[in-house]
């Protein structure tokens, strides 16, 4: 036995911040989203931005409902329990929410006269940083994702996430069951003319809703491996390998992204088809969005492995860290409105386009150094807390303490170097930097694996 | 922090783990409780004191 009304408990709140979190990630997008169209691109398509406006509405409802229906639950312990029952249902609605709007939006998307399929940009963009909040909540508590199963055998455990993978199945199945009725319904009784077309709207659909089953479940099999590893190493006292696989694929992936960025940036006046670029491009955004989140997984489980994480100081900095992520993806999108609009203004005078290209070359700078300032700080805070705890291996786990200041010399880097045109220097230097920070992590890893983290003092 | 819970324990000679086991709850449970870092429920307070054969009084009363 494993739960208890402590997990009860902190799985309520961890739920209940996620949802707020994800729901002011939601709204942002749509804003962000509906600004850009309007500006940059020739014509607004609501569609574009209606998963994300459903979601950020249901997650507002499902809050809004939770906090009336049990105010001042502060002081009454019964009306506190329920309130934690809500949430950790509620946060499933919203999951559901997420599965189902996706699977009826799609077909809205390519019905709205839309060439391609429409992109995931939920779980690119808003699904990685709510996973890593959600984990990163439920960790500061100790508490662990299948905590109902975790202590159970081998076999018993992997069949009950199974049946767990299923069960969401199920509900894609259901999901997607309506929306393909619908449409139907729709694409027989008003389209009839489109013919082929009809098919692949269908055909989207199922897509859709496989696509969302096997991402989710991807992730949940992902949490629940990652649990298994390391709650026993935790009962050692030891690094879970799993920190290290976590750490490898998101250096993996940053190297893969700035590979994109050389090939693009190297040669890509070179090819013949843009499409190639435009695949490259696609890879280096990719890339740096999953390098992301492992880096962050890989943080997040050394910390719980190190019994740092109850140390309410560290889980801000942490959050803070994802907050300042979600800052820089609003000033990139922001900049590059301005960017357009400034350039729209100086239309055919290049000598103040070159002054303008300079001087916001010169603000990205400014802005760079303000990150730079912050990932010091974060750094020199972590070092603070951490020197604290009595570890084994002392200075081994500044390591990947070290990764939040590599980012400020990247964000720094970024800024000047936009200034001379020639960013793939930079790029090398990062590709051999990452490589250099992963093969120094393994070796000390190698040393430490065994050896009990914690002093017996 | 609770000294007397943990001076009680390990009068029985329970680990963190024992008790966890005895009473169903999950060892890091015993350990927050024991820190001060959960305020448990009064069903988890009577558990804790069947387990280790005690009053409430002996365990979590709090002179002022």
């Amino acid at each position: 036995m494993f739960y208890d009304e402590r997990i009860h408990t902190g799985r309520g709140k961890a739920f209940r911040k996620t949802m707020v979190f994800a729901t002011v990630l939601f709204f942002l997008y749509a804003v962000i989203h509906t600004v850009y169209q309007l500006i940059a691109m020739p014509s607004f398509n609501p569609v574009s931005i209606m998963t994300e406006s459903l979601c950020a509405l249901i997650g507002l409802g499902l809050i809004l409902y939770g906090e009336i229906a049990f105010a001042g639950s502060q002081a009454d312990e019964r009306k506190a329990y329920q309130k934690d029952c809500y949430f950790a249902k509620a946060f499933y609605y919203l999951l559901y929410s997420v599965a189902g709007a996706y699977c009826v939006i799609a077909p809205i998307y390519l019905l709205s006269d839309n060439t391609g399929y429409p992109p995931n940009t939920v779980l690119f963009f808003i699904e990685i940083p709510c996973w890593l909040f959600l984990l990163l909540q439920f960790k500061k508590d100790e508490i662990p994702i299948n905590a109902e199963i975790l202590l159970e055998d081998k076999k018993i455990y992997w069949t009950k996430v199974l049946k767990n993978i299923l069960k969401f199945g199920g509900v894609c199945v259901g999901l997607t069951c309506f929306s393909f009725t619908v449409t139907l319904f729709y694409l027989v009784v008003y389209r009839s003319d489109v013919g082929l077309f009809s098919l692949a709207v269908l055909l989207a659909i199922l897509f859709a809703g496989l696509l969302t089953w096997i991402s989710l479940s991807l992730e949940y099999a992902l949490f629940s491996v990652a649990e298994r590893v390391s709650e026993k190493a935790k009962q050692k006292g030891t690094l879970s390998p799993i920190t290290i696989i976590f750490l490898w694929v998101g250096i993996g992936a940053g190297i893969a992204a700035d590979i994109g960025r050389i090939i693009i940036s190297a040669a890509g006046y070179e090819f013949n088809s843009a499409d190639i670029v435009v695949a490259f491009n696609y890879i280096d955004r990719s890339m740096a969005v999953i390098g992301g989140y492992f880096t962050g997984l890989f943080l997040v489980y050394f910390l719980s492995e190190l019994r740092a994480l109850p140390d309410r100081k560290l889980v801000k900095i942490l959050s803070g860290n994802l907050l300042i992520r979600v800052i820089n993806y609003v000033y990139g999108v922001l900049s590059s409105i301005i960017f357009m609009i400034m350039l729209d203004m100086y239309g055919g005078n290049p000598e103040a386009e070159y002054i303008f290209y300079v001087n916001s070359s010169m603000l990205s700078t400014a802005i760079s150094v303000f990150f730079m300032i912050f990932y010091a700080c974060l750094t020199g805070l972590c070092f603070k807390i951490l020197s604290g705890y009595t570890l084994a291996g002392k200075w081994y786990w500044a390591v990947p303490v070290l990764t939040f200041f590599i980012k400020a010399i990247d964000l720094v880097l970024n800024g000047i170097i936009m200034i001379v045109y020639d960013r793939t220097a930079f790029w090398l230097l990062s590709v051999v930097g990452t490589t250099a920070i992963g093969i120094l992590y393994c070796l000390v890893y190698k040393k430490i694996k065994e050896k009990p983290l914690l002093s017996a003092e | 922090m609770n000294h007397k819970m943990r001076e009680k324990r390990q009068a029985c000679g329970l680990s963190q783990a024992d008790l966890a086991k005895a009473i169903g709850v999950a060892r890091q449970t015993v350990n927050m409780v024991e820190n001060g870092e959960y305020n448990p429920t009064l069903s988890l307070c009577l558990k804790i004191c069947r387990a280790l054969g005690c009053t409430l009084d002996d365990l979590f009363w709090e002179e002022k």
